[in-house]
């Protein structure tokens, strides 16, 4: 009955305004994947070695995407992500940490390697290839674009919050950039009691 | 080597307007410039923020037009601002204006100098010499003092770095939505929410709104009523939110957002923010938002 007169108002008003809803209609569809972070990429971390969308698997993650050619979002939330290892010590002992560049054109596996180590020694630094990075991106429905600069240079705009994944690497909530370190520890704790 | 930087910093200081420090203020003509520091460096990183808050006590417009460092191949301004979960740069190419009367404060967050090329790391501790170009007041050399790598602000002085927080939102400074950066206002669920109850609930039919996701001028809501239930895309205009179309899964998904017209950084927002907001609440609810089939338009002009 409800619907039945939802869709009556919405199907009267759609007729008097004389739209054409098929555009919009047409233009919709399904996810390609169950939910929200899933998908199919081939990558490579820090050292070379290949990694895909098995690596969540087994490990409260948090997961994060950035450059090294970032001046503040990326440091600071490196910074920060070192603090909340430091503060959960061993209780977040299963907690594994992941950047995943979105500018792998210049972030080399090498690069990674000294950018992250810097944090923990329990986060990998993700990059690859351009077609399979965005993949990746794409299943976290992650923005990122290129801003030219002057010369030839450019630098990315992009999320900035932290993803945060439970042991089966399901999707379980996010970190905002700059959350205080109270509500990210909550967060953090709370992901690996559940896990 | 050490001789001759020094003889050219001395021949370029030649040409430097006077300027004088006191109480770790650097003063040139009108502006003071206070607070002056830079945060460490991760390895590799190739580039760093540097920071300062510029004061123009005069009664004429300046302009920080350039700047250059020896510590780097080259020294932009840039102002960074976050759009929803989305973190936006850009390069100020006509400089930064600081009008008559205001402080404009270079911080974490905004405004800041952007440093590329760097020939080696910054160090906590350590000082950043940094020479910044005015249009009017001239050129002047400041020592940036290295903080920690997440560091907000010269520490002793962070409170005093506020004061003018007002006088810098008055200001008119390019085309990045600072609104964005405040979160999800009261009011604009409470409209949202009021739309959708005035516009579908009747007495026998209760409807309930949840969750209302917003990024920017666009928003998603879930509904349910009795048994059936949907997802609502709406977008704020100047005559307040209105209905852009009905739909069930297919507006969890932000490429299916950007394809209707949703600005690809509010549209990756919106997936990201409703993904959570639907994580917390009953598979049942879930269930009937998903239950909505195909998709109805209701007003196609307002995207």
């Amino acid at each position: 009955m409800a619907l039945k007169s939802i869709r009556i108002w919405l199907w009267g008003a759609v007729a008097a305004l004389g739209l054409t809803a098929i555009t919009g209609a047409m233009l919709l569809r399904q996810p390609d994947q169950a939910g929200f972070g899933k998908g199919v990429y081939s990558l490579i971390d820090q050292t070379g070695k290949p990694v895909d969308q098995t690596m969540f698997a087994g490990h409260p993650s948090a997961l994060f995407f950035g450059f090294t050619h970032c001046p503040e979002v990326c440091p600071t939330t490196m910074a920060e992500m070192a603090s909340w290892f430091e503060t959960l010590g061993a209780d977040g002992q299963d907690l594994r940490a992941y950047f995943v560049s979105i500018d792998p054109e210049r972030d080399t596996p090498q690069i990674l390697g000294d950018y992250v180590s810097w944090v923990s020694d329990r986060i990998t630094g993700v990059t690859g290839t351009p077609e399979e990075i965005a993949k990746i991106a794409k299943a976290w429905g992650i923005y990122y674009q290129k801003v030219p600069l002057d010369g030839a240079d450019y630098t990315m705009d992009h999320t900035a919050s932290v993803f945060l994944l439970d042991a089966k690497g399901e999707f379980q909530g996010t970190i905002a950039y700059r959350e205080d370190q109270a509500t990210a520890l909550q967060k953090l704790r709370n992901l690996l009691a559940k896990s | 080597m050490i001789t001759l930087f020094r003889a050219a910093l001395a021949a370029s200081l030649l040409f430097v307007a006077p300027a004088f420090a006191h109480d770790g203020v650097v003063h040139l003509g009108s502006l003071n410039l206070a607070h002056p520091f830079a945060r460490a460096t991760l390895p590799n990183a190739p580039v760093a923020g540097g920071f300062l808050a510029i004061e123009n006590t005069g009664a004429e417009a300046d302009r920080l037009v350039s700047a250059t460092s020896p510590a780097a191949a080259e020294v932009q301004i840039h102002e960074m601002a976050m759009e929803g979960e989305v973190m936006k740069m850009r390069q100020l190419s006509d400089g930064l204006e600081v009008p008559a009367g205001q402080t404009v404060e270079l911080a974490p967050g905004g405004f800041h100098l952007m440093f590329m090329g760097l020939k080696q790391a910054f160090v906590e501790g350590e000082t950043v010499p940094v020479t910044l170009v005015f249009e009017k007041a001239g050129t002047v050399d400041v020592e940036l003092a290295v903080q920690g790598v997440a560091a907000d602000g010269a520490a002793m002085n962070h409170d005093a770095m506020k004061h003018d927080a007002a006088g810098h939102d008055a200001m008119n400074h390019g085309a990045m939505n600072h609104d964005a950066m405040a979160a999800q206002p009261a009011d604009d669920l409470e409209a949202i929410t009021g739309l959708l109850k005035g516009t579908f609930e009747t007495p026998e039919a209760p409807l309930g709104v949840e969750p209302v996701v917003i990024s920017g001028e666009y928003a998603i809501a879930g509904w349910a009523q009795g048994e059936a239930g949907g997802r609502a895309l709406l977008r704020k205009t100047a005559h307040g939110w209105a209905v852009h179309l009905c739909a069930g899964d297919g507006l969890k998904d932000a490429a299916n957002l950007e394809a209707i017209g949703v600005p690809a950084a509010d549209a990756a927002a919106l997936a990201t923010a409703l993904a959570e907001a639907e994580a917390k609440l009953d598979p049942a609810l879930l269930a009937k938002f998903s239950s909505f089939d195909g998709t109805v338009m209701v007003n196609e002009d307002l995207i």
